[in-house]
């Protein structure tokens, strides 16, 4: 199902590359988030 | 600009840095989206059937809405000026407060007469002939060269790049509103 503006944005929780918990709930209130997909690794940016 | 940066996936961390940077050095983690595989992409339906996700950005705002989605080619590159636009329709006061902190930003003129525009708007042909006749002095900002001026109108005018936009004595009108600009010239 692809998202479009004015839907909620499903929440995740994942670690970050120092074994950190974040979740997209951290930020509610406090900041806007740009959430960016990548590819694998080894494709050009 | 109060946005944080989340990069899901592995990608060189070096061009993720990079690309944050020239959005206003704006801090991200880089989060692992391997273990279920694709887990967090496949909620935001951007997951390809080859197991990669696709080159994708979601602006999210305060409240946990989205606000924007671009998905992009593989080969091309996020175009950094909508993302910009996006979140500084978001948070106006910061885009503005970082854009004037830039290296090189112009302050605003200090004249009577600011007319913000660009080269190609015909509204703001119309106002230059308007103050010629008027006999009115001003200083013209190309927004599309001065982009901590493009910052400013995006400011006043609810995060549009509206042109023409004017700055009369402190009084902003955007949009060629003529009984409005012709009263704060005191024309009227």
């Amino acid at each position: 199902m692809k998202l479009i503006p004015g839907n909620p944005a499903p929440e995740f929780n994942l670690n970050n590359h120092l074994e950190q918990q974040v979740r997209l709930s951290d930020y509610l209130g406090k900041k806007n988030v740009v959430l960016v997909f990548f590819p694998l690794a080894w494709t050009p940016v | 600009m109060n946005a944080q940066v989340l990069g899901i996936s592995v990608d060189s961390v070096p061009c993720l840095k990079a690309w944050a940077e020239s959005l206003g050095g704006i801090t991200y983690p880089l989060l692992s989206d391997f273990y279920p595989h694709g887990a967090v992409a496949q909620k935001y339906g951007v997951l390809l059937p080859d197991g990669r996700s696709e080159r994708a950005i979601f602006v999210i705002d305060k409240a946990g809405i989205i606000q924007y989605v671009d998905i992009h080619d593989i080969d091309s590159q996020p175009d950094n000026e909508v993302l910009f636009g996006v979140l500084a329709r978001l948070e106006p006061q910061a885009a503005a407060r970082w854009q004037a902190a830039q290296p090189g930003a112009a302050p605003e003129p200090q004249v009577d007469v600011v007319l913000y525009c660009t080269p190609w708007c015909p509204a703001c042909r119309r106002v230059r002939a308007y103050f010629q006749e008027k006999h009115i002095s001003y200083v013209e900002v190309d927004i599309t060269r001065d982009r901590a001026a493009a910052m400013r109108v995006r400011e006043w005018a609810n995060g549009y790049e509206t042109t023409p936009t004017f700055n009369i004595r402190g009084q902003i009108i955007v949009d060629f509103d003529r009984a409005k600009v012709d009263k704060a010239l005191g024309l009227a």
